[in-house]
């Protein structure tokens, strides 16, 4: 990796996106040209296996989810620090060891309290 | 880049108060939700009995002398942080004891609220200790984060739904524009700690960062023109919370202010005394008038905290190291006599279940006590000797003279006078108007605790309080040459 | 080129930061937030902060994500319900900021090529951009670090307070 102003080995990346993103487009746009437009009510609604459709897909969620994508993200934050942690575990040592482990245990008293309430519980 | 860390037992000792707390917390909460049926009293003393160890812990340290720096000069004990982190403990205890009739009436989370109190008690401590813009941050979301949750612990009331909401949208606002703050400073001087930042020269980038910080540390202490939240807040959250917020939060944030515009920015004293001067008067002057209007003694309390924190930033806007020795007076002088007179109203509010003024007519037929222990409070804040309230507001106004800051002399003298209306205004009613129900108010032990140190405290603080200037005065002792640090730097300092 | 990738990235983010508030369909509102998070963790590669970018993705597109769109289908909110009143003051702020902003460029030349590239990325990419992460969170920086597990302990406690029906305790009592 050189001091180019932009890293050039990310260049398949960005190829790669660019040609997910057209794959998308164009097939939406060969699609709409190609096609004929006659709309009528029956064609607009979604395609539910033929059957007719029964309810709006916009459904309230439940609490629950809500604690279950909570914890997700605070698990993930957690997962986050250790990348970088197990890259330079190897210098840092015994004291690396300590320093996370003190980290992941506090998190696991507010795991455990999680666990505790019943709010991994799905009832 | 070279991975240096070594950390001694010697280091860690430094950060043991805030170790032990952390495990004793832990323990706390485990504790809560292992034992099924466990009663929450309990819980509560642990946590006082902790607190207090902690509390102890930092008095030796104070005792002994023990100072240092830890992480790359990140987290200090200094004793000004010591003193911060005992004015913190001081009103977590009385806190604590004061929420435990309240929280009867929660129906669930009995236990945890113990534990967020703490939580939010140990943010305050490492802030108090923060001397660097990065931890500043940190510890300043760790110590709101309990916060949120507790203005809304009351989950089926609205109006403590509210107050959480609104608490939460301007704080998370106010968070980012301190991490917009800190990056513009970074951007500027290439250092997050303030005692490098020290000698950058000045530049548009520093001001507007350093504005920004300031606009966060002034939505936590809730100075005008930061203060929309507080009357709302105050008001829906659980009124221990309350007491919690109008004066920890305020304590810690003070910490910060007084060490980022001491250390970071004494070169630019000129500058900044003018945004003190500004806050000041607009604070004191608001929160006076406002006040006068409240019908809800958690609102009028709410504004007059506004206002007590315009004294306070008088002593900021002086500018000078006996201005930082009177906000640490100040601010313990503050702490007895708020969180006596919130005692007396979760006291009042636990039994007749209200917080309005009018309620509290004929105080003094139904308990003599709480009505003689509101009065001897709402007299310290007004400022009337022999209490602690005049000697805190004497010496911020001698701060004020030695930089002669006249004008606001001035403001603050005629705020005496207002806000003396609206204080006497509760003791009429008191002790003049009839009771509508004239049954006795019982008051519980822990709560007559919490009052009678708020009381010894008031009156300790205005009748003798050699020792406790002695203590403030020996805590902000680096700054005694802050005056000559603007001397040294003012020929090429100026501007920013 | 560096500046037409900067701005691509750049004007990419400002238009669907725009579209977020504009939109008045919430769900809308976080796809669109959705591509600005990609577009920020476009900037952070550009900047030579690799690490950065891949969080930005993990965390803000993978996951926070995931729970705005929870919310909004846990408030089962069909379109937005707008409040107007606001409008002066949003004007007035956002003409404060702006003046800022121009006072910050204007107290300093201009130099695009270094708002692109990193003036330090010889530090950063001689060992490895998460190494050099790694080295500095583990030992100057370990105090904010430690904080923030207390600050996820706090969330996880306070998430499970606000959000759940006390269900355990009713059942115990």
């Amino acid at each position: 990796m050189g001091n180019e102003p932009v890293p050039l080995n990310y260049l398949p990346i960005a190829i790669f996106a660019v040609i997910g993103a057209a794959f998308g487009i164009v097939s939406l746009l060969a699609g709409w040209l190609v096609r004929p437009h006659r709309p009528y009510r029956a064609k607009l609604l979604p395609y539910e296996s033929g059957s007719p459709l029964f309810m709006d897909a916009r459904v309230q969620f439940p609490m629950r989810y809500y604690i279950i994508a909570m914890l997700f993200v605070i698990f993930d934050i957690e997962i986050v620090f250790l990348f970088p942690w197990a890259v330079v575990f190897g210098k840092l040592g015994l004291l690396g060891l300590i320093e996370m482990g003190v980290f992941i245990a506090i998190l696991v008293v507010g795991f455990w309290y999680a666990w505790k309430k019943g709010a991994l519980e799905w009832e | 880049m070279t991975f240096d860390l070594v950390l001694s037992g010697s280091d860690l000792l430094l950060l043991a108060p805030e170790i032990f707390l952390t495990v004793w917390l832990c323990v706390v909460l485990a504790i809560d939700f292992s034992i099924k049926n466990l009663d929450h009293e309990n819980i509560a003393y642990l946590s006082v009995g902790g607190v207090i160890a902690t509390l102890l812990n930092l008095l030796w340290f104070d005792y002994l002398g023990v100072t240092g720096t830890l992480f790359h000069d990140m987290f200090v004990l200094d004793r000004l942080a010591i003193f911060f982190k005992i004015f913190v403990l001081l009103s977590t205890v009385l806190v604590i004891l004061s929420s435990i009739d309240y929280v009867k009436s929660f129906r669930f989370f009995r236990g945890e609220y113990y534990f967020l109190v703490m939580m939010s008690a140990l943010g305050m401590m490492f802030m108090a200790s923060a001397h660097d813009l990065l931890s500043v941050f940190v510890t300043l979301e760790f110590s709101t984060f309990g916060f949120y949750v507790l203005v809304a612990y009351l989950r089926d009331d609205v109006k403590s739904n509210e107050a959480g909401l609104k608490f939460f949208i301007l704080g998370v606002f106010a968070a980012g524009l301190l991490a917009y703050g800190v990056s513009l400073v970074y951007g500027e001087t290439g250092t997050l700690v303030f005692s490098e930042m020290a000698h950058t020269p000045g530049s548009y980038g520093l001001a507007i960062g350093f504005l920004m910080i300031f606009a966060a540390l002034g939505f936590k202490i809730g100075a005008v023109p930061f203060h929309s939240w507080i009357p709302d807040t105050y008001h829906g959250a659980p009124t221990p919370v309350t007491a919690f917020l109008s004066i920890a939060p305020k304590g810690a944030a003070m910490a910060i202010l007084i060490r980022m515009f001491y250390v970071a920015l004494a070169a630019f004293k000129p500058t900044w005394v003018l945004l003190f001067v500004v806050a000041s008067i607009l604070s004191m002057t608001y929160g006076n008038i406002v006040a006068i209007a409240q019908k809800n003694i958690k609102r009028l309390l709410a504004y007059s905290g506004i206002a007590q924190i315009g004294n306070v930033l008088i002593g900021l806007a002086a500018g000078t190291k006996r201005g930082s020795d009177a906000i640490l007076f100040y601010l313990l002088t503050y702490l007895f006599a708020n969180l006596g007179a919130f005692a007396v109203v979760i006291g009042v509010g636990n039994l007749i279940k209200s917080d309005e003024i009018e309620d509290y007519n004929g105080l003094n037929r139904r308990s003599p006590f709480l009505a003689a222990a509101m009065l001897i409070f709402l007299l310290s804040l007004a400022g009337v000797p022999p209490l602690a309230g005049f000697i805190g507001k004497l010496y911020i106004f001698v701060a004020a003279i030695d930089q002669e800051l006249y004008t606001l002399l001035a403001v603050g003298l005629i705020n005496i006078i207002i806000s003396m209306y609206y204080y006497l205004v509760v003791v009429k009613k008191m002790y003049i108007n009839e009771p509508v129900d004239p049954s006795p108010i019982r008051v519980s032990i822990p709560i007559k605790t919490v009052i009678y140190v708020g009381l010894a405290g008031t009156l300790i603080l205005g009748i003798y309080p050699r020792p406790f200037i002695e203590w403030v005065v020996a805590a902000t002792l680096m700054f005694s040459n802050v005056t000559d640090m603007v001397a040294a730097a003012l020929p090429h300092g100026s501007g920013g | 080129m560096a500046n037409l990738i900067f701005f691509y990235f750049a004007g990419i983010i400002v238009l669907t930061a725009t579209l977020v508030v504009a939109l008045r369909n919430p769900v809308y509102s976080a796809l669109s937030l959705l591509v600005m998070f990609f577009h920020v963790a476009g900037l952070y590669v550009t900047l030579h902060a690799e690490f950065l970018a891949a969080i930005q993705i993990i965390i803000y597109a993978g996951a926070i994500l995931v729970l705005y769109l929870f919310v909004v289908m846990l408030l089962n909110l069909k379109r937005e319900e707008r409040f107007h009143q606001q409008t002066l003051t949003a004007a007035l702020l956002g003409l404060v900021l702006f003046g800022e902003a121009v006072l910050l460029l204007a107290s300093r030349p201009l130099r695009l090529s270094s708002m692109s590239a990193s003036s330090e990325p010889n530090v950063a990419s001689a060992v490895g951009n998460t190494e050099s992460i790694g080295e500095l969170l583990y030992s100057t920086y370990l105090f904010p670090f430690e904080v923030a597990s207390l600050i996820l302990l706090v969330a996880m406690i306070g998430a499970v307070i606000l959000s759940k029906k006390g269900l355990l305790e009713s059942k115990s009592s």
